[in-house]
């Protein structure tokens, strides 16, 4: 329920945006193979693999280091042990990940990270903006930001080891870019009251609302 | 909510309150407790945590040894499995790095170049819809 509602604020928001912000998403959906090159080739099962004992380490040592709980990384191991373990099934004869071991591995995962997202960008995205209007840091954007995309990470970890799911979530972006520059998106009315788009406008907006 | 209030008053604010015992100094957390998948409420403590973690961790090791498929068994013989798992590791770390490092290059140049550092406050979800692509494209190795 929670992920639903989060695609249809997503969608909404989309359909909010000014024509030139649209731009910039269009711009960052399309350079997505450049960091292709950065690691070379690596066999996807040893990615997959390494991805599943890196996340049972991180666990246990966190755990006994006594820092605190270390759950969230058991919670993402156990599914990816568990269909690491079913992946002959799926596969048969031919050595390779199935796509099916994808699926299931990563429906867990997905939904407590994005679960996790959905709380630290609600309460910390509206506070960060407060500090960013009253100081100008750009220092606790910079953290914020870490640390969304730290649970982004854990919500698509499967991304790592599969050039093939890059594949296709470019297709869908590129989907998606088209649908947002197409004459479409221009018919539908702005939904919201303000854009904020520079520290200048967000200043006036809020006095407005203010007073 | 309300509820949920007035039931946390009444116990902080009752003779068995916790609240007193604060100023000896902080205790660390001995229970690791969350809610997950609707209603499903998980509570262990942290020695079962630690039994069930390194237990995992060993399957995961054995799993991983077991299925393990020399990709070019001709050219490297030996060490092959530790090999491909630092590989793996490689790629992981370089995923992570880059998954933390693109948004925050991106919002410098959406800040500095563009000088439009603030459109992504308008909507919590923002963040995401903006860092979200280059993110990923961090993650994708």
């Amino acid at each position: 329920m929670d992920l639903l509602l989060c695609l249809v604020r997503l969608n909404n928001f989309f359909v909010q945006l000014p024509s030139d912000d649209r731009l910039i998403f269009c711009f960052c959906f399309s350079g997505a193979m450049i960091s292709q090159y950065l690691v070379g080739e690596v066999h996807e099962q040893s990615v997959f693999t390494a991805l599943l004992l890196i996340q049972a380490f991180v666990a246990l040592s966190v755990q006994l280091a006594n820092i605190g709980s270390a759950a969230i990384f058991f919670l993402t191991a156990l599914p990816l042990f568990v269909v690491l373990a079913l992946n002959p099934l799926f596969v048969g004869s031919n050595q390779r990940i199935s796509l099916w071991t994808y699926g299931l591995g990563q429906f867990l995962p997905s939904l407590s990270g994005s679960l996790l997202l959905l709380g630290v960008v609600e309460v910390f995205v509206p506070l960060v903006s407060f500090i960013y209007l009253c100081t100008s840091k750009f220092f606790a954007t910079s953290v914020l930001l870490s640390l969304v995309f730290l649970f982004w990470m854990l919500t698509f970890s499967f991304f790592f080891p599969s050039n093939r799911l890059v594949a296709s979530a470019l297709t869908l972006q590129r989907i998606i870019s088209w649908l947002l520059s197409s004459q479409a998106w221009v018919r539908f009315p702005s939904l919201s009251c303000c854009h904020l788009r520079t520290s200048s406008d967000a200043a006036s907006c809020l006095e407005a609302s203010c007073s | 909510m309300g509820e949920n209030a007035l039931a946390l008053i009444q116990y902080l604010s009752s003779s068995d309150s916790p609240v007193a015992k604060l100023t000896e100094g902080y205790s660390r957390p001995t229970t690791v407790f969350y809610a997950h998948v609707g209603p499903t409420f998980f509570m262990y403590s942290f020695s079962t945590a630690k039994i069930m973690y390194s237990a995992l961790l060993v399957a995961s090791f054995v799993l991983v040894r077991l299925t393990f498929v020399d990709p070019a068994p001709a050219l490297k013989a030996g060490h092959g499995f530790w090999r491909e798992q630092g590989k793996g590791a490689i790629a992981v770390t370089a995923g992570i790095a880059g998954t933390l490092l693109l948004p925050n290059v991106v919002a410098v140049v959406m800040r500095s170049v563009l000088n439009k550092g603030m459109s992504w406050f308008k909507n919590p979800l923002a963040p995401i819809g903006l860092y979200g692509p280059a993110a990923l494209l961090g993650t994708s190795k």
